[in-house]
């Protein structure tokens, strides 16, 4: 054993655990809209962090202006981020398909103009969601967690379940994966691919935006929460094999879940040096990520 | 033609601070937009030239910048040797960063730049005993005079360090000139190009990946000790992933691949924020919302827009 | 001493056998052709030549030497060069610069050393060579902005300029024009006495390689099926039946 078990009280390890699958719950949401988009058009959109973002001050508006019921704030952020989504793909990515580095520098222009725009529309302070319910602790003997724990599970679950269901049986979520090996495949469908794209990024606005209303009631709301979630999630997509939904899935839940237990052993300031040098330590072994298979057009 | 418009470019830039006497903030603007210049001329030789992206690269302009900050402070060594060593070392750490990185392919090895260059600034955040933690290193002291002949120089003015600041960019510039043109410039370029093709001529593309990122990461690190001994500090935020993020969008703005790019692109990214002051709250907004438009519509930076327009014109 | 030996290739991907046990020897200097039906593994074993890819087994011999396993650039050095069936130049890069790029010394130090001491140009030898394809005039052209034959033909030209022994064609007269095609067989027919080539050349446009090869593979599922002067492999029936079946 390389750690004395006294330094490791069984139950500080699965406190730990209970908090990083719950963040990697999250994780999981916003690797999987970022990796859909990246599979099905090559675009590596940097700005989901700002989508995720605006979950959360969506969320926020519901439950302070429109109805103050959880789920109906939750159902409203999602479609909020579907249309964000749908406005970012027409207005901006189609156009950026064949060209990675101006996507980077349209997602930088993005990033500004959504924190900047929310700055100037809701002030410089973080805004707390009115939620108190979602915040009360339970306890299952020497564990506690919040209620908002279990809504963040369940919801991610039922998530990913429909669009696992969704790419799997319908007839665009067929002709999205076709898409992913090849644009023109979408066509045997009979789906145009431009409509394949709009659905896409549709999708992909409605997962980051989810994600950040329900992280939005654990922690505040301001124009900086999609940050971490954005690095977290390219590393989550990199560790999956930048192609898989289900690589995706699994990477976040394992960036979750090393971050949560890292800071048993390691400084809180380094959490996310370990979550990155894991990373790299991965890819050297795994050049492709744990799941991953060769890139379309790479030798 | 462009020997003429080059020195006409050079000789404008060193009177700068004469033809504006009294104008100070014009002129730590100016000095502020060279220290831009010089990582972003480090990172277009690695993406303009040679068409890899590093996310990181800050990270590398600190390793430089903080290395040069201890020599000064805590050595008491003067400016360019100080800044040398810092770029030396920033050229070793991409070096060992390139060895096992650089055989990752396309978007992986995007990501892990970023994550090297994650990894970099949380050290300098945090490694108190030898970066100074958040607060960084302060008072760097400034260059000490240069005596030419009898002539004393004095660089620790305002006026005086600008045109150190120019020197060092134009050194920089020199080398982008001089790597662009030789042999292992073109091999560069044919990397970008075409990978496959370059290896089937006889070029090593890993050695030369290596290569270039080392040297880039180099450039980057002699940016990095300008820019901290300009400040007269070393701090984290100077180097950490939004820093890194705007050095990207400073060579892609210029226009990747172009001698020039580098210099337009950091004189946009300093001056419009400046410019749209006007627009006060609103700037950054702003400034977003002009960075969209410029990667629709000028998918090769400024420089490569300006090309496009110039041939229709010649065409028509 | 022959002057490569390609001895028992095998090469599967997944369950599909793309080299079957292709072997052949090649005494000296001189243009030998390369065919077979589609699938023949014709590609596969160019690629493995050339170090793109590495066989499951077998041995490749230049001038006695192994070389099988090395990477490309190393073969590159070694005086081999290969065009690409989907025609790879510089695309951004002038056809001059395109054939000096082909002519410098790849090699990272000389390189380097370059970046101080800029070496000479072989300028004129360029133009030249240009010259005698008759694309002189887009010696300050693009080559993203010639035609596909053209750019067929500029590639070829750049493998010259690197004075190779062995230069391996990938189907050099599919997409070109006729008139094209014409002046691609002279040049080949001048240069590799001239430069005391190896060509070897993969094609399907049986009059081209006919007319231009002194010898004759055939490849058929990954293994040689005849091999002999075009006037043999014309008569041969089981060539006949390959192509046929």
């Amino acid at each position: 054993m390389a750690f004395p078990a006294m330094a490791f009280p069984a139950m500080a390890v699965i406190a730990q655990a209970v908090n990083g699958i719950m963040m990697g719950a999250v994780y999981a949401l916003f690797a999987v809209g970022m990796v859909l988009v990246f599979g099905v058009m090559r675009v590596l959109n940097f700005a989901h962090g700002a989508v995720f973002m605006a979950g959360g001050y969506l969320c926020w508006f519901a439950m302070a202006h429109v109805s103050p019921i959880y789920p109906v704030a939750l159902l409203f952020s999602t479609a909020g981020g579907a249309a964000i989504g749908l406005v970012l793909e027409r207005l901006v990515f189609r156009r950026l398909r064949e060209n990675l580095s101006m996507q980077i520098v349209a997602s930088l222009g993005l990033i500004l103009m959504a924190q900047n725009g929310v700055l100037l529309l809701f002030g410089a302070d973080a805004l707390q969601i009115e939620a108190p319910s979602l915040r009360r602790v339970l306890r299952l003997g020497e564990l506690g967690f919040t209620v908002q724990h279990l809504v963040i599970l369940a919801a991610v679950a039922v998530a990913v379940a429909s669009l696992h269901v969704f790419l799997s049986r319908s007839r665009l979520g067929i002709a999205m994966r076709a898409a992913s090996q090849d644009i023109q495949a979408a066509r045997v469908v009979g789906i145009a691919p431009d409509r394949v794209f709009a659905i896409t990024f549709a999708l992909s606005g409605a997962l980051a935006a989810l994600g950040g209303a329900l992280l939005g009631p654990l922690f505040l709301v301001f124009p900086g929460m999609g940050d971490l979630p954005l690095l977290k999630g390219l590393t989550a997509i990199v560790l999956g094999g930048m192609g898989s939904v289900w690589g995706a899935v699994l990477g976040g839940l394992a960036i979750g879940l090393l971050e949560a237990e890292a800071t048993l052993f390691a400084p809180t300031d380094y959490r996310d040096l370990v979550v990155f040098a894991a990373l790299i330590a991965t890819l050297l072994l795994r050049p492709r990520g744990l799941f991953g298979t060769a890139i379309r057009g790479e030798p | 033609m462009k020997a003429a418009a080059t020195l006409l470019a050079v000789a404008t830039a060193a009177l700068l601070p004469v033809a504006f006497p009294g104008q100070p903030y014009m002129l730590q603007l100016a000095t502020l937009t060279l220290c831009g210049i010089v990582p972003a001329i480090g990172l277009n030789l690695l993406f303009g030239y040679t068409g890899l992206v590093s996310l990181g690269h800050m990270g590398f302009a600190g390793v430089g910048g903080y290395a040069a900050a201890l020599l000064m402070k805590q050595a008491g060594w003067p400016f360019l040797p100080a800044l040398g060593s810092g770029a030396l070392l920033a050229g070793a750490v991409g070096l060992l960063v390139g060895i096992p990185c650089l055989r990752l392919r396309s978007h992986f090895f995007i990501i892990v730049t970023l994550a090297v260059g994650l990894i970099l600034s949380t050290l300098f955040t945090n490694l108190d005993w030898l970066t100074g933690g958040a607060e960084g290193l302060p008072g760097i002291p400034r260059p000490r005079p240069l005596a030419i002949g009898g002539v004393r120089i004095v660089l620790a003015t305002p006026i005086g360090f600008y045109w150190v600041a120019l020197a060092v960019t134009l050194g920089a510039l020199l080398l982008q000139w001089a790597v662009v043109r030789s042999p292992f410039g073109s091999a560069l370029a044919a990397i970008r190009q075409d990978e496959t093709m370059a290896a089937a001529r006889g070029v090593d593309v890993f050695a030369h990946k290596l290569a270039v990122f080392a040297l880039s990461a180099g450039i980057a690190g002699a940016g990095g000790a300008l820019q901290a001994s300009f400040l007269r500090v070393a701090a984290p935020a100077s180097f950490d992933l939004a820093a890194s993020i705007n050095l990207v969008a400073v060579v892609i703005i210029g226009g990747p691949g172009y001698l020039a790019g580098p210099v337009l692109g950091s004189i946009v990214f300093v001056a419009l924020p400046e410019a749209l002051r006007a627009a006060a709250q609103a700037r950054l907004f702003v400034f977003g919302a002009v960075l969209v438009l410029l990667a629709l519509f000028a998918p090769r930076g400024l420089l490569g827009l300006g090309t496009r327009l110039l041939r229709r014109h010649a065409a028509s | 001493m022959p002057l490569l030996e390609v001895a028992a290739l095998r090469k599967r991907f997944g369950g599909v056998v793309a080299l079957d046990g292709a072997g052949f020897t090649i005494d000296g200097p001189g243009i030998v052709g390369l065919i077979g039906p589609n699938g023949a593994g014709k590609t596969t074993l160019f690629d493995i030549v050339c170090g793109r890819q590495s066989a499951d087994s077998g041995t490749i011999r230049f001038e006695n030497r192994r070389i099988d396993g090395l990477p490309p650039h190393r073969l590159a050095r070694l005086g081999f060069a290969r065009s690409f069936q989907e025609c790879r130049t510089l695309n951004e890069e002038t056809c001059l610069d395109n054939l000096l790029f082909a002519a410098q010394d790849k090699r990272l130090g000389h390189g380097l050393r370059g970046i101080v001491a800029p070496p000479a140009q072989p300028r004129d030898a360029a133009r030249a060579l240009l010259a005698t394809a008759g694309l002189e005039r887009f010696a300050n052209t693009p080559a993203g902005d010639l035609s596909f034959g053209q750019r067929r033909l500029v590639e070829i030209l750049s493998t010259l300029m690197a004075a190779p022994r062995v230069l391996l064609l990938d189907e050099p007269a599919s997409g070109v024009n006729p008139t094209l095609l014409a002046t691609l067989a002279a040049v080949l027919r001048e240069a590799a006495p001239r430069l005391g080539l190896l060509l070897l050349v993969i094609e399907h446009n049986m009059a081209f390689v006919m007319g231009l090869a002194a010898r004759i593979v055939v490849m058929h599922q990954g293994a040689i099926l005849a091999d002999g002067t075009p006037a043999d492999i014309r008569a041969d029936r089981r060539v006949i039946d390959a192509y046929l079946g």
